[in-house]
């Protein structure tokens, strides 16, 4: 199974995607929501997409969740945001959400289980 | 409380809602000084109107009963010269010719007993003066063009005059004429002209004021008397009002301006039938008016600083409310780009917390380090988080805050240790509350990772207690224990150490058969 990042701060993207790798998964990366569907158009091996909320583009990470939950209803979805204000109930049902600064672990958890416990901050 | 609520509250009014209120109080404030200005204005004039019309009537009450009185008075007069005369056309037997200087002379002495200066004139058929007395005052020569001499010399055995004027004294006058016939035949006429000045000590007597009136006219408007005196002879009977005049018994009416004097007047009439003329009372409308023009003036004089504050007043408080209003608004905005700017800086510090987080990935360190150290960044970061949602800085209610904390903790472990947590709400100092949260990290981690290594399912007890200025914080595990004499393995025993120092509190952690049990107390106020 392979980890789509999606995020637009570079350092945090590469941080992430060192994390997810060093625990064992293949990632993808991409730096907004249109990057990201191209790739998720060429890549079909992409079963968990990490994305952030707030970036630049066409769309924004819960535009680009709900572009996924329609197109590719297999992949789980996992938003991050550093915005204490996100509105958790705009994400499509069944998309997780993790406040940054993100707990390693609960991220892993996360990524390996559909079922694994939510950030409660 | 919600931050998306907080900025909601605080944003600034819609458009509309702004145009809206910008219409409201200092413009009713405005328009209620304006309104209140217009009764008190609208009070005044009707009081003015009612003030005039009752000045008027009273007026009109006061003339009519002046030409009454004029009235009773003149018909004494007139009725006391026709008397006079009446004896003297007896004694001369209707005849001109009989009037001897003897008989002039007796008649002199009977019209001194008249109310009035009077002489008689004694005048044939022809109209010319035959005898005159008193000897020294002039007499008309010839009355054969008056139109009273005509109505004599027609039969009447009476006739008033018009107000006649002496052609060589220039005094005003009027004349009483009483026919002198024989068998039936007409001889003469015999006349007393009386100066017209007789009206003067009635026209005293009233007191009517500046600008009054009092005269006689005749029914066909020619004026006999006039107080003051008329200048020439003069007709009133193309007057708009003479119709009036002629309607009624008695009465009274507003006169336009007099074509006599060029005064507007209220004028009082009273009929006299049997003597054929009508009795006149007149008050200049200036002089009737006044009294209430200086009441209007005086008034006006109060009321208009009055109105004049209250206007002023009002556009002062209007304006100092749209000033109060203008700052409140931008107040409201700046509060709203404030809470705009507290969460760009919120959401860019736990951004840059993730970038610390991510530069740890990136170094060659074990991957349990790294993710303590996410652990400890997370922690200080809910720390923050709790501060800009409670939106109290000065002290922190760590209950929530520890709650959560300790959750986060359990999600990433061991679910089978029971964990019990006993946390009263205690406030904490804002620069207490990060060092509180990672100690609490530290040592909950601990517990888990080292406690129950043996795979032995465990409590752990989390409890933190406020005993009056400090606070007590305690973990317990029931757990293998450890070794205090056994040197510390990674950072975490100097980590608590520097953290309770920081805290200036205490701490120990201590070992037994029971598990290890770690105790830290620190005082809630910091100087």
């Amino acid at each position: 199974m392979k980890v789509l990042v999606v995020e637009d701060e570079p350092l945090i993207r590469l941080g992430i995607v060192s994390l997810i790798e060093d625990a064992g998964w293949l990632t993808a990366d991409a730096s907004d929501a249109d990057a990201a569907v191209e790739l998720l158009e060429g890549e079909p091996g992409i079963g968990v997409m990490i994305t952030d909320v707030d970036m630049p583009g066409s769309m924004d990470g819960i535009g680009l969740a709900w572009v996924v939950q329609r197109r590719w209803p297999a992949i789980r979805i996992i938003a991050i945001s550093g915005k204490v204000s996100i509105d958790r109930s705009a994400l499509p049902s069944g998309a997780r959400y993790f406040s940054k600064p993100l707990v390693d672990e609960h991220l892993l958890a996360a990524i390996a289980s559909p079922s694994a416990p939510s950030d409660t901050r | 409380m919600n931050a998306e609520a907080a900025v909601g509250a605080a944003s600034p009014m819609s458009p509309e809602r702004r145009r809206a209120r910008r219409w409201e109080a200092p413009h009713i404030i405005v328009a209620g000084a304006v309104a209140l200005v217009a009764v008190i204005v609208g009070i005044f004039v009707l009081l003015c109107f009612q003030g005039y019309a009752s000045t008027i009537n009273n007026a009109r009450e006061r003339v009519e009963t002046a030409a009454g009185v004029v009235a009773e008075e003149t018909k004494w007069v007139f009725a006391a010269t026709r008397s006079t005369l009446g004896q003297l056309a007896g004694r001369l037997g209707g005849d001109p010719a009989a009037a001897t200087p003897q008989a002039m002379r007796d008649l002199e002495s009977a019209m001194s007993s008249l109310p009035m200066q009077a002489r008689v004139g004694i005048y044939n058929a022809a109209g010319d003066l035959v005898a005159a007395g008193p000897a020294t005052a002039p007499a008309m020569e010839s009355v054969a063009d008056a139109d009273f001499f005509d109505a004599v010399a027609g039969g009447e055995p009476w006739a008033l005059s018009a107000q006649l004027r002496h052609p060589e004294t220039g005094e005003a006058t009027f004349a009483v004429a009483r026919r002198l016939d024989s068998g039936g035949t007409f001889r003469g006429a015999a006349l007393a002209i009386v100066d017209a000045d007789v009206l003067r000590s009635l026209a005293d007597s009233q007191d009517l004021g500046e600008g009054s009136t009092i005269s006689v006219i005749r029914t066909d408007g020619w004026i006999i008397a006039r107080t003051p005196p008329l200048s020439a002879p003069a007709n009133v009977s193309n007057m708009e009002n003479f119709a009036l005049l002629m309607a009624s018994e008695s009465g009274s009416y507003e006169s336009g301006v007099s074509p006599v004097d060029g005064v507007a007047r209220i004028v009082g009439f009273h009929h006299v039938p049997e003597l054929g003329y009508i009795a006149i009372a007149s008050i200049a409308r200036d002089t009737v008016l006044a009294g209430l023009w200086n009441s209007i003036w005086i008034v006006s004089w109060l009321i208009a600083p009055i109105a004049v504050a209250l206007l002023v007043g009002s556009l002062i408080t209007a304006r100092v409310m749209r000033r109060t209003q203008a700052t409140s608004r931008s107040l409201a905005e700046a509060l709203a780009h404030n809470e705009v700017l507290f969460r760009e800086i919120h959401h860019r510090v736990k951004n840059n917390l993730q970038a610390i987080n991510s530069l740890l990935q990136l170094h060659p360190i074990p991957r349990e380090v790294r993710a303590d150290m996410s652990q400890r960044i997370a922690a200080m970061s809910a720390v923050h988080e709790h501060i800009y949602r409670s939106h109290t800085f000065a002290r922190v209610q760590v209950k929530d805050y520890l709650h959560k904390l300790i959750d986060n903790i359990r999600a990433v472990n061991d679910p089978s240790v029971q964990v019990i947590v006993r946390i009263e709400d205690v406030a904490v100092d804002k620069d207490a509350a990060t060092p509180l949260g990672l100690i609490v990290n530290e040592v909950v981690s601990n517990a888990f990772k080292h406690a129950f290594g043996d795979g032995r399912s465990g409590t752990i007890e989390i409890t933190l207690v406020g005993e009056g200025d400090t606070a007590r914080l305690t973990v317990h595990d029931n757990g293998t224990g450890f070794d205090p004499e056994a040197p510390a393995k990674g950072i975490g025993r100097r980590l608590i150490g520097g953290l309770t120092a920081q805290l200036h509190g205490e701490s120990t952690h201590t070992s037994d058969a029971d598990g290890s049990t770690f105790t830290l107390t620190f005082p809630l106020a910091r100087d």
